[in-house]
């Protein structure tokens, strides 16, 4: 309790483990700044590479997007791949600049007031957020007016209609083809920077009397209101903050990608995101991240599922979607050995990581105590 | 005599059981007062009735609101807003935060009286910092004095029994109310620990100026705190006054012996 009641900044009033953690936690950012700048510039990774290293951290947001309204606040969601289309088609369409837009629109001509719009990418990117949020704000205000589990339903349907609303809109849209020849502004900097500032936000955000009374809402409602938390409110705050998270992921990937379309944006994807925070567990930034990088890395290193492969003699065919099994299979395992994700429902910390070592020690030893008692 | 709450013909029907028929009910201010009768006969109704959970469906509920120094109608308002009006409550079967800890539980309770915005809170700017401070300051105090600041970290509900019903009374204390209504605080407790939970609930009722409402089968503890005592019976009022009125009230003995032999 004593570490959080200390205003952040005041070294000299700070423990000596505390210190410590500060030290370990300035130095790991000094690394991954280090990591990022290698990586960059192709010291360590191809191409390829890096831009697995960026779906890395664009699912990793994702994954705590969903994980706070959803594992922090209890409250169920399908609607991230909707929410990632309007911050992609946002983004993309106030970054691009009138000559690519014009060029992208032969079929039909776009319209006049978005045609000559170009805004810088930070700026298109922050407004992709901040539409999605708004997005989020006008489902809200209906389904959180209801008791029960109404959130599932409407952001299912509103996925698919914002999917079936960008393939109609041609004039905005462009359409089922979509936008392509996206300029590649995003790299390792801007992906890296989003994942960090959502963590801190996270990080203050739990720490603080909003984050408690989310966690409250989660554990029951019935007694959070009680005691005065307004579950509209509350529950409003939380998913336009987590709308916002997902819209400037879902901004981040169409510059990674290259080429947006509504098809991109389907509900598998919600699901892949749904899978994330199952997979790393839920209620944890920690588990967020761990299921976004295991869920990407994965989803490339298998991609031999699907294209057919040889074990000795034996052929497999391709088949499409093997590699969807292979994670159905994963999250079964997952589900009946590890309930609370692979993260263990606990976040991490330098404390939990230094005293690693000695609590596998105590389990061994626990383990072999037991077979003494047992002959 | 100066009233915080009263309740004027209030009736509640579900479907077609009427859980509360014609109620009218007074609290004076800094008053305890008791509300009793069998089971099933409208007590916990009432409590939600008066919070806001269930809209009567006849009938008005005025409380004297400190802020405005006059009444305000709340038959119906949201539960969160009679909350802020300074309304505080626990449960028939206790609803602590389970996954929360013993500190966060009692800070939650304090949460209705942030000042901070959203985003000031997490920028943690220094009026933030101010306010986390003093709410958990006055955590403390309040754990410390039913004896459990040591487990300020503690899971709530892994603590006993007794003290988890302490608990949830300080979590309402904690959001600073004017009128606390208890339900069923003694259930559950030995007779030794009932003994001193009507010491506390009288403590508590000086010190922190609060009216209290409180529903108890514990006949021995309403006999000893309750100024004034109302005696339900299927829904209906069947008897009204002090404990020593009550107890030899022979509307009340039929009630009770025609109920359960206690
Ligand atoms: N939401 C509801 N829907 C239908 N009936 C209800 C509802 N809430 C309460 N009742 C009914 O109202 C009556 C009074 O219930 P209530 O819980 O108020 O009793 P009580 O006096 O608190 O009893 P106990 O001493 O057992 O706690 C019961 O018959 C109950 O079944
Ligand atoms: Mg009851």
């Amino acid at each position: 309790m004593t570490d959080k009641t200390i205003y952040p900044g005041l070294i000299g009033q700070m423990s000596k483990k505390q210190r410590r953690n500060l030290a370990l936690t300035s130095i790991s950012i000094l690394l991954l700044v280090a990591f990022f700048y290698l990586l960059q510039n192709g010291f360590l990774l191809d191409n390829y590479g890096i831009r697995i290293v960026n779906l890395c951290l664009i699912y990793s947001l994702v994954g705590i997007s969903l994980n706070l309204i959803q594992g922090y606040t209890g409250q169920f969601s399908l609607g991230s791949a909707g929410f990632m289309a309007i911050g992609a088609y946002v983004t993309t369409l106030l970054a691009l600049s009138p000559e690519v837009k014009d060029t992208l629109f032969y079929l039909d001509p776009i319209v006049p007031w978005l045609a000559d719009l170009h805004l810088p990418f930070l700026a298109a990117l922050v407004l992709g957020g901040v539409l999605t949020a708004a997005a989020a704000f006008l489902i809200g205000i209906p389904v959180f007016r209801l008791k029960g589990d109404y959130l599932s339903v409407a952001t299912l349907g509103f996925s698919e209609i914002i999917r079936i609303l960008f393939v109609n809109l041609q004039n905005v849209t462009n359409g089922a083809t979509g936008l392509k020849n996206i300029p590649a502004t995003v790299n390792v900097w801007w992906t890296g920077t989003a994942l960090i500032l959502a963590v801190l936000f996270m990080v203050r955000l739990f720490r603080s009397s909003y984050g408690r009374s989310f966690k409250a809402i989660r554990n029951d409602e019935f007694a959070a209101e009680a005691i005065g938390i307004s579950l509209m409110r509350h529950k409003l705050l939380a998913f336009c903050t987590s709308a916002f998270m997902a819209g400037i992921a879902g901004g981040l990937m169409a510059s990674v990608v290259g080429t947006i379309n509504p098809a991109l944006f389907r509900q598998s994807l919600s699901n892949d995101i749904l899978l994330i925070i199952v997979l790393g567990g839920t209620g944890t930034i920690t588990g967020s991240i761990l299921g976004g990088c295991i869920f990407i890395i994965a989803r490339e290193a298998l991609r031999f599922l699907d294209n057919g492969f040889a074990i000795g003699p034996v052929t497999v065919p391709a088949i499409a979607g093997l590699r969807m099994v292979f994670f159905s299979l994963l999250l079964m395992i997952v589900v009946l050995f590890f309930q609370k994700g692979l993260a263990g429902g606990k976040e991490f910390s330098w404390d939990r990581l230094i005293g690693f070592p000695g609590r596998v020690r105590k389990s061994i030893q626990r383990l072999l105590h037991r077979g003494d008692t047992n002959e | 005599m100066s009233n915080i709450l009263e309740l004027r013909n209030i009736k509640m029907q579900f479907g077609g059981v009427t859980a509360i028929h014609d109620l009218n009910l007074n609290i004076e201010k800094n008053q305890i007062v008791a509300v009793i009768g069998p089971n099933g006969a409208g007590k916990t109704t009432a409590f939600n009735v008066i919070t806001g959970i269930y809209t009567p469906t006849s009938g008005h509920i005025r409380y004297f609101d400190a802020c405005n120094s006059d009444f305000t109608d709340i038959t119906g308002l949201r539960p969160d807003k009679i909350a802020r009006l300074g309304i505080a409550r626990t449960f028939q079967n206790i609803r602590l935060f389970a996954e929360q800890s013993v500190l966060d539980n009692i800070l939650l309770g304090q949460h209705v009286h942030l000042k901070s915005s959203y985003l000031g809170a997490i920028s943690y700017f220094p009026h933030y910092w101010k306010e986390e401070k003093q709410m958990r300051g006055y955590a403390m105090e309040l754990l410390n004095e039913i004896g459990i600041g040591d487990y300020a970290d503690a899971d709530a509900v892994s603590l006993p029994y007794g003290i988890q019903r302490k608990l949830e009374i300080v979590r309402a204390l904690a959001s600073r109310p004017k009128l606390l209504l208890l339900d069923e605080p003694a259930a559950g407790m030995n007779p030794q620990e009932t003994a001193e939970l009507a010491g506390f609930i009288r403590e508590i009722r000086d010190k922190y100026e609060v009216s209290v409402l409180l529903i108890e089968h514990h006949m021995d503890l309403i006999m000893e705190i309750a100024e004034n005592i109302y005696v339900l019976d299927f829904g209906r009022l069947i008897a009204q006054g002090k404990p020593q009125e009550i107890q030899t009230d022979p509307a009340v003995i039929a009630a009770y012996l025609g109920a359960e032999e206690d």
